[in-house]
């Protein structure tokens, strides 16, 4: 049994019960899943997370679905590496990457969409479906396939090769719509109106969905054993990540299992084109100004985000920071990072690591702060971003003498 | 069709009664759930009922008058 009390709107407190609902009836506030952490501390400890599955599911007890209708393609528990060269470049003497590109389907994504679903199971929803520019598309697809439900997946028409193929190879209703990002929001708005049968992942079933993120947060914490780290830098698309990774924090810290959920210091990290939370933080700004996107982070070009608001409000409450980086920064960023830990992030990824640079360089992020950088998406998924920046260091003919040309010309280099 | 909507009003046309203009002029319904007027601006977050021809006509006239209009709950992800 979850130990989920119901929801209740974030604005008015309203309580509503844990059903297919996002907002509140009364003021048109987003719901919030509710637990009673007094149960749950007395079901977990340490111990009892550790012998749970390696996925998310280890935390399910601090999660909204029942542990029986998990649908596990094993999203999360994603290394935690210590990241000594990249530090060293940034100054910084004690920084780690949360690898999320490690992901079934090669994003963070796979946490929110599994606990989406299984909820979803849970509420008896029989069809998947969410309105998608890459991502989500792939792993609801993915997730629908595992569970065996039906899924009606919406994208842009305009969307890459690449991104509809990994989608569509996992055999759903995959339905491509003409007109611009307005005019995809505004039909998917329509139906995921319409359709109250189906489980529509970041819509009907938003509250579920979203509280998967807070699981970035609990690895963390268990992999840094069993404490928080000083600072953490999360992109930021919707804002609704950053929240949820505050939240999950502050969730250990009430049931018990770490002592210091509190004093994470949260950073967020955006596209200088698109970039409407970190201009109202800079402003110092008591609204969010929406944007239209024009950025190659694509996973992140959210213009009007639905929680940018909460989430300037927590950047702003653990004295953290915000960055907005333009796109060559976002190039060189990935390049750096795949240069110093092997690790080839999305775009997002670049956004977060040149974001953690600049406030290294600010002096926002301490020398010696417990550092971690949340490196959500895999590069494969964005390789037309990088254009010809990278390719290969000389082209050759077939013979030895070349190569051995080359060999000379990289000594005389290096002497 | 009902849509969720905030409207946003610049300082200057917060003393406009630019709903009951709206309403007199075009047939929707609007159904205020929250309202602030802070500083330097107003917001409205309300939801507007009519036909799709008449909620899309209102969304534009309300951008002509200098209101921002922001639809609340984008569905798109990446």
């Amino acid at each position: 049994m979850t130990s989920v009390n119901g929801l209740a709107c974030r604005e008015c407190g309203r309580a509503y019960p844990a059903e297919a609902l996002h907002v509140c009836d009364f003021c048109f506030g987003p719901l919030e899943v509710v637990y009673d952490y007094e149960a749950i501390a007395k079901k977990v400890s340490r111990a009892s997370i550790e012998a749970g599955p390696l996925s998310i599911w280890r935390y399910h007890e601090l999660l909204p679905a029942h542990e029986t209708s998990t649908i596990d393609l094993r999203a999360g528990f994603t290394p935690l590496i210590r990241a000594e060269r990249l530090g060293e470049e940034l100054g910084l003497t004690n920084l780690w990457l949360k690898d999320d590109t490690r992901n079934p389907t090669g994003s963070f994504k796979d946490r929110v969409v599994a606990v989406a679903l299984a909820k979803a199971r849970e509420l008896g929803f029989k069809v998947a479906s969410c309105a998608s520019t890459g991502n989500l598309a792939n792993s609801v697809a993915a997730h629908a396939a595992r569970a065996g439900m039906s899924a009606y997946v919406f994208i842009p028409s305009n969307l890459e090769h690449v991104k509809i193929a990994m989608t569509a190879i996992f055999d759903l209703k995959l339905i491509a719509v003409e007109g611009n990002y307005d005019d995809v929001n505004r039909l998917c708005s329509e139906i995921a109106s319409e359709h109250t049968d189906w489980a529509f992942v970041n819509v009907n079933v938003r509250p579920y969905y979203s509280e998967g993120s807070k699981t970035l947060a609990f690895e963390v914490a268990e992999q840094l054993g069993w404490r928080a780290p000083d600072h953490v830098v999360v992109p930021v698309g919707s804002g609704s990540q950053l929240t949820k990774i505050h939240k999950g924090f502050l969730e250990l810290e009430k049931v018990g299992l770490i002592e210091d959920g509190g004093h994470v210091r949260i950073s967020g990290a955006q596209a200088e084109g698109c970039s409407p939370v970190t201009t109202a933080f800079r402003d110092g700004a008591d609204q969010i100004r929406p944007v239209r996107p024009n950025t190659i982070a694509k996973s992140l070009a959210i213009g009007n985000p639905a929680d940018g608001w909460y989430a300037l409000q927590v950047v702003r409450e653990t004295n953290g920071g915000m960055g907005s980086i333009t796109d060559p920064e976002i190039v060189e960023a990935i390049q750096l990072l795949a240069r110093t830990e092997g690790i080839f992030a999305e775009t997002a990824g670049g956004v977060t690591v040149a974001t953690l640079a600049k406030l290294a360089a600010e002096g926002v992020i301490g020398r010696d702060e417990c550092v971690v950088a949340y490196i959500t998406g895999n590069g494969l998924k964005t390789v037309e971003a990088l254009g010809d920046t990278v390719g290969p260091s000389v082209v050759i003919p077939p013979t030895l003498a070349a190569f051995s040309e080359f060999e000379r010309d990289q000594e005389g280099a290096i002497s | 069709m009902a849509v969720r909507l905030k409207l946003i009003f610049p300082e200057q046309y917060v003393r406009e009664p630019i709903i009951a203009t709206m309403v007199r002029e075009l047939n929707v319904t609007p159904n205020i759930r929250r309202a602030s007027v802070e500083d330097h601006f107003g917001w409205i977050i309300l939801e507007l009922t009519g036909a799709v021809a008449d909620t899309d006509a209102a969304i534009t006239w309300l951008g002509e008058q200098g209101v921002e209009v922001e639809l609340l709950g984008d569905v798109v992800e990446s």
